[in-house]
């Protein structure tokens, strides 16, 4: 996921094109009233039942009952509001979302060029956005949508209050907290294995096959914090760094994990690479980038893979 | 261009000037490349201290056997020497292109990035890595025939769309070239939008790197930069020639619009197989021939020596700084080309509008 934040600022010339693609699935029911009926839900005077809820630009969003028709355009929101049994409350959803509930089969808008008129056609009652591109939120309010926008969270415990807030908005407190359990378990269960270890391997993690990897104070970084791993790109300027071949063989990781679909007979061929201790040692694993980058309920089973790919005896 | 020929025969002092300075300024060149070599192979981010890199260089070249640790040996040899002599390779060809393409079209704007050879090799090559076409057939790449396709379909149309009764307006064909480049840029954004899943590759490959390159891609490009490089060397009379007005340059008995395909083709190969294996980068197949041209004189038989070892010396820098700049991380290098070079041209052509083109 990381990988593609280097698209937005060229694809930003680009809008036209983007609205173009989007527009596959026109959904049936036409606007205009409904959208004013948002407008009007926002700007009323909260009832005793209404709750507020306050995203990550400062604007808050009241709502009286739990939404109906969302529209989300983050794969990790998405999968949060499946995981909280809130999948049905959705009808639109990025492209990139795993959800066990089915979202597949759901509409999917494109969460790096979303496009306002193919927002505004589904009628939402509530826009969940992460990502502003080309001033999205503005040009949705204006048209009178409800938008709750909630930046990325930086580390685990700002995923738990995502989804409590998350939680709040389709009105399933209880399913939140619950997940939050959940993983807060499944998080000590695996840290717990790790009893006695002080200092565990030398990381590589490969967001992309050009080099970028990803910083300890990241969001995937503090996975391998927890499960006390040495990451190698710590040394570098920027959190999203694109590391020179030379300085991944000079810092010989022991364990080089692949996030970006690449082939581990292919990485183990590049130039020079065979001197690294992971490849010396076959200790390359792939792992899928959407149960390790992403910041949503699957995290753990990231975590649980890392784990399995850094202490394979354990 | 003509008009400094004419003018240099009359004897400007701009002439004699440049022809006291050229034996010196060859030397000075081929000096300055066996400098940016050599600092090239010492500097980078992991730090080898000199011993170590002399001696794992003395045990592959000349057979001896010096004890190096085995992480010293993986990054001299095969990461840092291929990248300093795949830049050497691809700084050459890109500045040979270039001066090829400023003599053929008369145009002190040409190079391949402006006309169209880049973009369309660029496009061309994003379609194949998107399709997942089978590149690589028994350790030779078909990337840059793949490239060599695109760049020269750019090439030809442009040529065809500009030429008209005999002739082929260079006006026209500038416009025609950028507006078929701004055409291949639209299209490669397009298929960055709609393919995610190969959006990184396509960008890291249209952005230029020399990261991860080794050997391999050294084999890539060398067999098709040298042909084309020697059918360009062997041209550099006909390149004086066709400074001239067309109609004059065919009075002197030159068939003027094979000769010129011949050399386009050529110059374009080259181009195009050093885009395929590291991307576009910019400014160097433009800065280099002009720089030289400053020193020497337009005499493309002197001009082209010198334009291979600036055109490498420049690139080999420009990469120095990509991987050590901000070490350990790693720039594009086209961004170092295009800072470095774009300034120190304008500065050029500050110094010398009087006597330049």
């Amino acid at each position: 996921m990381r990988s593609r934040f280097l698209i937005p600022p060229l694809l930003s010339l680009l809008l036209l094109v983007a609205a173009c693609s989007d527009d596959d699935d026109p959904p049936p029911t036409p606007t205009s009233a409904a959208a004013l009926e948002a407008t009007a839900t926002t700007e009323a005077a909260p009832l005793s039942e209404a709750k507020s809820f306050t995203g990550s630009d400062g604007e808050t969003v009241i709502l009286e009952a739990p939404p109906q028709r969302i529209v989300s355009l983050a794969s990790h929101a998405t999968e949060i509001f499946c995981a909280i049994g809130a999948g049905e409350q959705l009808v639109a959803v990025d492209q990139f979302a795993n959800c066990p509930a089915g979202s597949d089969e759901k509409p999917a808008v494109d969460a790096f060029q979303p496009s306002v008129e193919a927002i505004v056609t589904y009628d939402p009652d509530l826009v969940y956005a992460w990502y502003d591109p080309g001033d999205l939120v503005q040009s949705l309010r204006n048209a009178g949508i409800t938008v709750f926008f909630l930046a990325v969270p930086s580390d685990i415990e700002g995923l738990f209050d995502n989804i409590r807030l998350i939680g709040g908005i389709a009105g399933r407190e209880d399913a939140s907290e619950t997940l939050i359990e959940d993983m807060e378990a499944e998080r000590d269960a695996i840290v717990a294995t790790l009893d006695g270890i002080d200092a565990g391997p030398r990381i590589f993690h490969e967001s992309d096959a050009s080099l970028y990897t990803a910083r300890s104070d990241t969001f995937v970084g503090e996975l391998y914090t927890l499960l006390k791993a040495q990451n190698i790109a710590d040394e570098a300027g920027s959190p999203y760094p694109q590391l020179s071949s030379e300085a991944v063989v000079a810092a010989d990781p022991e364990v080089i994990v692949l996030a970006d679909f690449a082939d581990p007979a292919e990485v183990a061929a590049r130039p020079g690479w065979s001197a690294i201790s992971a490849v010396a040692n076959d200790r390359i694993c792939p792992v899928n980038p959407d149960l390790t980058d992403r910041p949503g309920p699957n995290i753990m089973q990231g975590l649980r893979a890392l784990a399995d790919c850094l202490y394979p005896e354990r | 261009m003509a008009e400094a020929i004419r003018a240099t025969a009359a004897g400007g002092t701009h002439r004699s000037i440049a022809m006291r300075l050229r034996p010196a300024t060859a030397a000075i060149a081929l000096a300055a490349l066996v400098c940016c070599m050599v600092a090239g192979t010492l500097i980078g981010p992991a730090g080898i201290g000199p011993g170590d890199t002399a001696r794992v260089v003395l045990n592959h070249v000349a057979g001896a056997s010096f004890d190096v640790p085995r992480q010293a040996d993986a990054i001299i040899w095969e990461i840092r020497l291929p990248r300093v002599l795949l830049a050497g390779v691809v700084g050459a060809t890109l500045a040979f292109s270039g001066a090829a393409y400023q003599g053929v079209f008369r145009n002190p704007l040409a190079d391949p990035y402006l006309l169209g050879v880049a973009a369309g090799a660029g496009l061309a090559g994003a379609i194949a890595i998107v399709l997942d076409a089978p590149l690589r057939q028994g350790g030779f790449s078909l990337l840059p025939l793949v490239s060599f396709g695109g760049a020269m379909t750019a090439v030809l149309l442009a040529y065809n769309i500009a030429h008209a009764g005999g002739q082929t307006p260079n006006t026209t064909l500038i416009l025609a070239g950028v507006t078929l480049s701004s055409i291949s840029v639209a299209a490669i954004s397009y298929i960055l939008i709609v393919d995610h899943q190969s959006s990184n590759a396509v960008l890291s490959w249209l952005l230029g790197s020399f990261n991860g390159s080794g050997w391999r891609d050294l084999s890539y490009v060398l067999p098709y930069a040298v042909p084309a490089g020697i059918v360009v060397f062997l041209h550099g009379r006909v390149l004086n020639v066709l400074q001239l007005e067309e109609s004059e340059a065919s009075y002197v008995g030159l068939d003027v619009q094979r000769t010129k395909a011949i050399i386009l083709l050529a110059a374009s190969l080259a181009a195009a197989a050093a885009v395929s294996v590291v991307g576009i980068i910019g400014f160097v197949g433009l800065v280099s021939p002009h720089f030289v041209r400053l020193l020497l004189g337009p005499d493309y038989r002197r001009l082209l020596p010198v334009v291979v070892l600036v055109g490498a010396s420049f690139l080999i820098l420009a990469d120095i700084g990509a991987r050590s700049l901000v070490s350990p991380g790693e720039l594009p290098v086209s961004i170092l080309t295009s800072f470095v070079g774009a300034p120190f041209f304008l500065f050029l052509l500050r110094r010398q509008r009087r006597v330049y083109f």
